[in-house]
């Protein structure tokens, strides 16, 4: 991954409010301890992501949305590869020891982001 | 006197109880008026030096509901004759042959109608099977055939096979834009875009003007539409209810998430816990503050809420069922950001809480 690796986040249906890109979308599970699972744009596209996530993985996606490794920095957060045994374009962005207010301003600056790339791959 | 007539049988949904919806009784009664009306025509074409059909051939001729028979929704229709017309019995075919031209009619391939029926009837099954929903159908019985079936496919096709429009029920929503007081009618915004003018009692006036221009409060209209073939809105010719819906958009959003079951995210998001779920879109729906902008709202996967402006400083607003707990941030700009926390467990938390929003929620600056 490179600073400029696009980090592709998918979204769920229900966090996409009359074609607003909510904050949501990036606010990571608490079960996740704080790491938000992405896919790593350098080893797939956003298409080929959303079809491993809504085919292989059977969840529910309504599109792919995307931030560089570089502005994740930028709002203070740490991303990496996190290749897992059948799913090698992982990576997580991690919101650490983060206390939910924070999550939900980093989520934020996130969504803004992301919303202003745009969505790389929306639900056929 | 009275005799059996007809079973019809009505299939569908809604009838799995083998009990009959109060509202087929109007396409019962429907029927009846076109088997009058049928069977006045039958004795005028076979008498055709007279201008009239005998006194009380019509008035002395009702149907009965005598029972609903278990096993289907079966309505057993009993004819019951009074009067002249009970003295006459031959008086009474005219009813029955009435009877079996109506099924015939009903039972007709495409659009070869027998002869014998009039078209200038067939706008009677604009009330006759109205009450039926896609998916039902009422079946008349025909001796040593097939059953005439009724569906709304089919009523449609009768009606438009001498009208260039039918008529349907229906159920509109949409923003009032202007009143026309002398017509007592309203023009409504529907929500696709189209509009159409509703009649209104003058009992709505008053409502009419409350919220006429204010789009984000929509009246709910229950009544009866004329639709051409292609099914497109022509006119709202009568209505059963009007009913204004606050704040509708953010109504139709709760009642989404009202949907939502546990494991909707991943298998593992938690539902909105329901008892707070409502009391958040009451006091949403009735009190949200007019002239703010209205949130996006979504759950969170731990089944609370979160409500986010698309306004100055990225405004949100986490809230916590468990607890009843707001927490709102915004970005400040060139200033520290705004963060507040409420409790909303009584009337004065939720009057605070909206009058800080109504404060705080900017639009973003051009």
């Amino acid at each position: 991954m490179t600073p400029h690796s696009i980090l592709l986040r998918q979204v769920h249906p229900n966090f996409v409010f009359n074609g607003q890109l909510t904050s949501q979308a990036f606010f990571p599970f608490p079960k996740d301890n704080g790491k938000l699972s992405v896919y790593d744009g350098d080893q797939i596209s956003a298409k080929d992501a959303y079809l491993h996530y809504v085919k292989v993985l059977c969840h529910q996606s309504c599109g792919v949305w995307g931030v560089e490794q570089l502005e994740v920095s930028e709002v203070g957060l740490i991303s990496h590869a996190d290749a897992l045994i059948d799913f090698p374009s992982h990576a997580v962005i991690d919101f650490a020891n983060a206390t939910e207010k924070e999550c939900r301003k980093l989520a934020k600056k996130l969504r803004t982001l992301a919303a202003a790339r745009g969505c790389l791959h929306c639900e056929p | 006197m009275k005799t059996q007539f007809i079973q019809p049988r009505f299939d569908g949904e809604r009838f799995a109880e083998h009990t009959l919806p109060i509202e087929i009784a109007r396409d019962l009664a429907a029927y009846e008026t076109l088997v009058v009306e049928l069977a006045k025509h039958l004795y005028l074409q076979e008498h055709q030096d007279k201008q009239r059909v005998p006194k009380g051939f019509a008035a002395d001729f009702h149907l009965h509901l005598e029972n609903i028979e278990p096993g289907s929704t079966k309505p057993m229709l009993a004819l019951v004759v009074t009067g002249l017309l009970a003295l006459v019995s031959s008086t009474s075919t005219y009813f029955e042959r009435a009877r079996d031209l109506v099924s015939e009619c009903i039972a007709a391939e495409g659009s070869s109608l027998p002869s014998a029926f009039p078209k200038e009837l067939l706008f009677h099954f604009n009330q006759m099977g109205r009450s039926l929903r896609f998916g039902e159908s009422m079946h008349l019985p025909r001796a040593e055939m097939s059953d005439a079936v009724l569906t709304p496919e089919r009523r449609k096709k009768l009606v438009l096979a001498c009208d260039l429009v039918y008529e349907r029920e229906v159920e509109l929503m949409g923003a009032i834009e202007e009143a026309d007081w002398g017509k007592s009618s309203f023009r409504l915004r529907l929500m696709d875009g189209n509009q159409t003018t509703v009649p209104m009692p003058d009992s709505f006036h008053h409502q009419a003007r409350q919220y006429g221009g204010r789009n984000r409060h929509l009246v709910v209209v229950r009544g009866v539409a004329t639709f051409d073939s292609w099914d497109r809105l022509q006119k709202v010719i009568g209505v059963e209810s009007l009913e204004i819906q606050h704040n509708a958009e953010l109504a139709i959003r709760f009642d989404k998430l009202a949907e939502l079951k546990d494991g909707w995210y991943e298998g593992a998001g938690l539902a909105p816990p329901s008892e707070a779920l409502t009391i958040i879109a009451e006091k949403f729906i009735a009190h949200y503050p007019e002239s703010a902008p209205l949130p996006s709202i979504v759950p969170t996967q731990e089944g609370n809420l979160l409500a986010e402006w698309n306004a100055l400083g990225d405004p949100s607003v986490d809230i916590h069922l468990s607890d009843l707990n707001a927490c709102f941030h915004a970005f400040g700009e060139d200033a520290p950001d705004v963060e507040q926390d409420f409790m909303l467990s009584s009337e004065t938390q939720w009057n605070d809480f909206f009058a800080f929003l109504n404060q705080n929620i900017k639009p973003r600056l051009v």
